[in-house]
């Protein structure tokens, strides 16, 4: 019960903090609606109809548009030197990753309800096909994402270059879970039954395994 | 120094054994008769595979020993089995393209075995990257242990996505020679021996670096 | 399809010289950065 309450009381202070500086939300929200209006004229002359590879290009944008508040995910503890305070405060390690966990979660999925309609409005992407299916996968893929995401941002704190580092690190990792999103969204954009698809399978397993892998390495991730 | 002469006896067997596996493929493995010459890159081609695996599971198991332990040469050891990885990963990425050049006609296709070392080639070559960006100091070593482990464990996924994602041009079984099989044999024992004489080069070097650090 | 294979086999021992040309450049590449850092080492050591 008490790991709960942490979990849940790291996790409003992070999204409290997060909604009042804001520049996490707007600039990946800002970032996406740009993606996507340049991806529409490079892709305007000549390849057809955009809705059919759009899951793609929707992961890409996702991927760049999360990095950029994902990978910022200690970038104010570490401005203002508040890292080591909340390291110091008597709780369990792994309460404090699953809360950063579970708030990037969240502001991923408003970036990705974003996305969903501006390319739904734009581009004309049928998402109404199979609304569940593709609610499913956008929340499997984001658990995977926002795992490994947050705990190569707590490794990179403090560290020279981590704005270089930081994609470097993680986009080899995330290739198949991206490769398992764009083809799971594209069959429920098709109205097919994803259910019994072995990439939703493998999208679990990945979840599973790096959510608790990650939930374990946090500790000697930030130990000093 | 002990790890020193392990690392010498090793380079030994590792040249007398490259030669006579470069001899066997040359003069004494048959040609194949649906590839052709470009066939005898398998003898390279396949050990150097399962060598940079081999290496790179001896870093994941040192990175483990060393987030357990926190002891100094253990991280030596896991640098060092990332670093060799990277060398045969190399290997299998250049001689790959060229037999399926010769095989079908096309340098690069995307197709699970080969495209998995691509990843794995990114993967750990972030990893020297990081390492070669960041200090000497202890929280990056914990760093490089963390990404070496989860570099390891997402290799299965990978593998598997990409077996999802496109067709199968490796084949499943191979049938060889007899004299096909002994080759392979030598060379296995010989590229195996050459990465090993690496790894433990690599850790005696490193060694003497920490002791001049300190 | 076996006819294109032998086809293609008939000139395909430059593919196989070639590749392992360049296994040997890596490996010696790599062996003689071995050799400069051990030496590196041993002379600040």
């Amino acid at each position: 019960m008490r790991y709960l309450s942490i979990i849940f009381l790291v996790l409003k202070k992070e999204l409290k903090d997060e909604f009042r500086r804001k520049e996490g939300i707007v600039a990946s929200f800002f970032f996406a609606l740009i993606s996507l209006v340049l991806f529409h004229f490079s892709f305007d002359s000549g390849v057809g109809d955009i809705s059919q590879s759009g899951a793609g290009l929707l992961w890409l944008i996702i991927l760049f548009a999360g990095t950029l508040f994902i990978g910022a995910s200690f970038k104010k503890e570490e401005e203002n030197g508040t890292f080591y305070a909340l390291l110091l405060a008597p709780v369990d390690r792994g309460a404090i990753y699953l809360a950063k966990f579970l708030s990037n979660l969240i502001l991923l999925t408003l970036l990705e309800v974003f996305l969903l309609f501006i390319s739904y409005f734009f581009l004309n992407i049928p998402i109404f096909n199979s609304p569940l299916s593709i609610c499913f996968v956008f929340l499997l893929v984001s658990i995977g994402f926002s795992s490994l995401g947050t705990l190569i941002s707590a490794l990179l704190i403090n560290e020279r270059g981590s704005a270089v580092l930081y994609p470097l690190l993680l986009y080899p990792l995330l290739i198949p879970l991206f490769m398992g999103g764009a083809t799971l969204t594209n069959e429920a954009i098709n109205s097919k039954d994803i259910r019994s698809d072995p990439w939703l399978h493998l999208i679990i397993l990945f979840d599973i395994l790096f959510l608790t892998i990650s939930t374990l390495l946090f500790e000697s991730a930030v130990e000093e | 120094m002990k790890i020193k002469s392990f690392a010498m006896i090793t380079s030994i067997i590792a040249v007398i054994l490259n030669l006579f596996a470069l001899y066997m493929v040359f003069f004494y493995a048959p040609i194949e008769i649906q590839m052709g010459a470009a066939q005898k890159i398998f003898y390279y081609h396949v050990p150097s595979a399962i060598s940079s695996y081999i290496m790179l599971f001896v870093s994941f198991l040192f990175s483990i020993i060393f987030l357990v332990t926190k002891n100094e040469l253990a991280d030596l050891w896991a640098y060092a089995g990332a670093e060799v990885g990277l060398v045969f990963i190399l290997c299998v990425l250049i001689s790959g393209p060229i037999w399926g050049r010769s095989a079908w006609g096309k340098w690069w296709v995307w197709e699970p075995r080969l495209t998995t070392f691509l990843i794995l080639f990114l993967m750990y070559f972030s990893y020297i990257l990081l390492r070669t960006f960041s200090s000497e100091e202890m929280k990056s070593k914990r760093i490089s242990a963390i990404l070496s482990i989860i570099a390891f464990l997402d290799v299965p996924i990978v593998n598997r996505a990409i077996a999802l994602w496109g067709s199968v041009v490796h084949p499943k079984k191979v049938a060889l020679e007899k004299e096909m099989w002994q080759t392979f044999i030598v060379s296995f024992l010989a590229v195996l021996f050459l990465a090993f004489s690496f790894l433990l080069w690599r850790v005696y070097i490193g060694i003497y670096k920490e002791r001049k650090n300190e | 399809m076996s006819e294109f294979f032998l086809q293609m086999g008939r000139d395909s021992s430059k593919y196989f010289y070639f590749s392992y040309i360049l296994i040997g450049v890596i490996i010696t590449i790599y062996t003689i950065s071995l050799i400069v850092r051990g030496k590196r080492s041993r002379k600040d050591g």
